[in-house]
């Protein structure tokens, strides 16, 4: 006997398997496939397989036709031998790749965004363990909304600026795309960074998260003890125009400067914000302000301007990234590749639609809040009830665990 | 190029493409090296394995006043170094050699030291414009910064704290040099690979026998450090001893954070020592004073308690941002709460068990503080 849950995955396969069976040029391996570890997660055994290799990016489409997997992955690394075990792959070098998730930004609706349900009755209580009525344990659910998601994709933006503009990454070599879920993958596949080790990965996430800045080295104001008025030396101080970190942190420090409220911990020195807003036009004048001051103008500007993206993807050579052009098992959605002059104006929740848009399913939705996908606008389900759905919706619903299709 | 071609370059600098030839170029027959001919290029190829492997960082090789025996002696002392084979005593000699080039570099014209770096060793080197040389003389292309300054531990190194712009970062003559020292070194452990296993002629084999013997004595730390169990470590302090086990040069932070916890958690003074001796740059003394000095022992009487979870994340030694580590605040928080459940495993399956209950009670939990 099959449950409720296994119906419903046996349906979305069977809607996975109809998109890879039409649409398996989509799927787009990586430079040199025969040289990577595939890996994926089936629908049916809940691990995962990986050490896979093949010898074309032909043979990986058909592998992928034919097992139908919940989630595709392939290696960043270059291997030699790439099924054998892991310290046997003999490692030749790795793509360069960041992840860029939007809960690990600092937007406001991320924290509402979490809800918890029970299949059967419902939206629970926040901190809920479990379901008062039938003692089902509760589900966790995140959503993401547009507003996460153009700030993923606005951090993207900036990624690939400095990259290209300060790292000596070429635009043609960059891959950008979507995840399929809640963020952006950026892929830079220039060959004097392929052969980057671990410790030179985290230097270089160092650069863009500000781990480590030192003001004083860059040529600002920097403390030895940390009293008085600041130091300035080593370098000329930096100038408004000025690439890199050094013009992103004067420039930041500026703009909070001129907005109308006193930035909060600084509210102490409101009557030198006030003198420094109207003085400062080409070049601040560091004497003007105690460096207590210029330390925390400059720390939260380097707060603000500091890179979002999970440190752990980009130092971790021998990482597993999602294939790109195969259907995210979280969502029903594609990962799907951007060309860098499009990216300004993507909107995952309409192009990455790739499940049929016509044809209707009926399902038994537990709770959703109002939602935008695929052109459609679909309102808040508040109380268990069975709907009709366009499949990709459908789909969305259940694999986010929001649903069930119905018998 | 032809600024390097000169015989007391090839001396100075005996790892470059001219001087590797010189056996080849010369007609000399590997197996004619061990004849009396050679005596004093054996001599001195001897003298620079030994000098290495005996001071490490502070070892002075020199520079011989011939230069034919400068150039060969180099090219043997490699073959010595790739017969025995022995990782530990590659990057200990590579370190000591390098830090000799870097010697010399520091009194050349800072544009030799660039055209070494870009015909020699395949560095992306470039003098800043006129308008930007403020920011460094020099420019050197980013992922080749990246490649050979990762290591050094310094914050002033780090690319952050670098003018950075259209894929390049500014350095100062002397911060060249530097860079230069680190790719020399790499060179030259890359030669080691190529050569390594190379067999000797049996002539040169009683020279060799004798540099083994004196590894030997040196590295008996090894087997020691070797054994240290790591049960109950945090995912940190594993990575590092295991980088370490592995030859690769962890940051003087990380050595004085795996120090310091080791001390902390009950291990005793040589066990940490033994772990510092993986170092290619190992000093014995040195190592020994300053994990005195950790351990409360000298100067100060301060003790040093291990880093926190924040300041280890700070330096970037935090594994996965501590998601293997809920509730953790500090590395030594971790390795106790592991041995304190271990403790409680133990006495639950042992009830009945006298030496289990003395088990529990001793060891590491009597160490902590
Ligand atoms: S959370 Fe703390 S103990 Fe765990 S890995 Fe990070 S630094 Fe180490
Ligand atoms: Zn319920
Ligand atoms: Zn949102």
């Amino acid at each position: 006997m099959s449950g409720p849950v296994e119906r419903s995955m046996a349906f979305v396969k069977r809607v996975f398997r109809e998109f890879y069976r039409d649409n398996v040029g989509v799927v787009s391996p990586p430079p040199r496939p025969e040289a990577r570890e595939f890996g994926y997660w089936s629908f049916e055994r809940g691990e995962m397989v990986r050490h896979l290799s093949f010898r074309s990016a032909e043979e990986v489409r058909a592998e992928i036709a034919k097992v139908v997997p919940l989630h595709a992955y392939r290696s960043a690394a270059y291997y030699q031998y790439p099924s054998a075990p892991m310290e046997e792959k003999g490692w030749q070098a790795a793509d360069l790749i960041f992840d860029i998730d939007a809960d690990h930004l600092d937007v406001p609706c991320v924290t509402q965004h979490v809800y918890r349900v029970c299949p059967v009755h419902g939206l629970l209580d926040d901190g809920a363990k479990t379901c008062p009525v039938c003692g089902t344990g509760a589900r966790e659910v995140d959503w993401v909304c547009d507003i996460c998601l153009s700030a993923a994709r606005a951090e993207t933006t900036r990624l690939v600026e400095i990259l290209v503009g300060e790292l000596g990454v070429n635009e043609g070599e960059l891959e950008v795309g979507f995840s399929g879920n809640r963020g952006y993958h950026i892929v830079a596949y220039s060959p004097d960074h392929l052969t980057l080790d671990q410790m030179a990965r985290k230097d270089l996430v160092g650069y863009l998260t500000c781990v480590g800045l030192s003001p004083g080295l860059l040529g600002l104001p920097w403390k030895r003890g940390g009293r008085g008025r600041p130091r300035l030396d080593l370098l000329p101080p930096p100038a408004f125009n000025e690439p890199g970190w050094r013009g992103r942190i004067i420039r930041r420090a500026y703009s909070i400067l001129q907005s109308q409220a006193v930035p909060p911990g600084l509210e102490r020195y409101a009557g030198i914000i006030r003198e420094i807003r109207d003085a400062w036009s080409v070049e601040p004048d560091w004497t003007v302000a105690p460096l207590g001051f210029w330390t925390r103008l400059l720390d939260e500007a380097i707060r603000m301007e500091a890179l979002r993206i999970d440190p752990v993807v980009t130092t971790d050579i021998h990482r597993l990234l999602r294939l790109s052009g195969t259907l995210n098992g979280k969502t029903g959605l594609l990962a799907k590749k951007i060309p860098l002059e499009m990216l300004e104006d993507f909107d995952p929740l309409n192009e990455c639609v790739v499940l049929p848009r016509e044809e209707r399913v009926r399902v038994r939705v537990a709770y959703s809040p109002a939602f935008r996908l695929g052109g459609e606008e679909f309102d808040e389900i508040s109380e268990p009830r069975s709907v009709m759905l366009p499949i990709y919706a459908g789909v969305y619903l259940v694999l986010k665990g929001l649903a069930r299709i119905e018998a | 190029m032809s600024m390097l071609r000169s015989e007391r370059m090839l001396a100075k600098y005996p790892f470059i493409a001219a001087a590797r030839d010189y056996l080849s170029r010369r007609g000399i027959a590997l197996d004619e090296l061990g004849s009396g001919r050679f005596g004093r290029d054996v001599e001195r190829a001897y003298e620079r394995v030994v000098e290495a492997l005996k001071m490490g960082e502070d070892a002075e090789i020199g520079l011989y006043p011939d230069e034919e025996v400068e150039v060969l002696s180099f090219a043997i002392a490699l073959l010595f170094v790739a017969s025995i084979g022995d990782g530990w005593l590659a990057r200990r000699w590579a370190l000591a050699e390098s830090l000799r080039c870097g010697r010399f570099l520091e009194e050349e014209e800072p544009e030799i030291v660039a055209e070494l770096l870009r015909a020699e060793l395949g560095i992306k080197v470039e003098p800043s414009p006129p308008g930007e040389s403020g920011l460094g003389a020099y420019k050197v292309w980013a992922p080749h910064y990246l490649t050979l300054t990762s290591r050094i531990d310094s914050l002033e190194w780090k690319l952050v704290n670098r003018v950075v712009r259209g894929g390049w970062v500014y350095v100062t003559p002397k911060e060249l040099a530097r860079i230069a020292v680190e790719a020399i070194q790499k060179r030259i452990l890359s030669r080691y690979e190529d050569a390594r296993g190379t067999p000797l002629p049996d002539s040169l084999t009683a020279v060799a026998k004798r540099i083994r013997e004196m590894l030997a004595e040196k590295r008996s730390f090894e087997v020691e450090a070797g054994q240290v169990s790591e049960e109950y470590w945090p995912p940190c302090m594993a990575k590092i001893k295991k980088e370490l086990l592995a030859g690769l040069s962890v940051g003087h932070f990380a050595n004085f954070a795996l120090a310091a916890f080791m001390l902390t958690a009950g291990y005793t003074q040589e066990q940490v020592i033994a772990m510092y001796s993986q170092r290619s740059d190992f000093n014995e003394k040195i190592a020994r004073y300053q994990t005195e000095h950790i351990a409360g022992q000298k100067g100060s009487r301060v003790k040093y308690t291990p880093p926190s979870c924040s300041t280890m994340k700070t330096h970037g030694l935090c594994v996965e941002e501590g998601r293997l580590c809920p509730g953790i605040k500090n590395p030594i928080q971790y390795y106790r709460r592991e041995a304190r459940r271990a403790a409680q495993r133990k006495k639950i399956e042992g009830r009945n068990d006298e030496e289990e209950k003395r088990d529990s009670g001793g060891g590491f939990l009597a160490t902590s503080t």
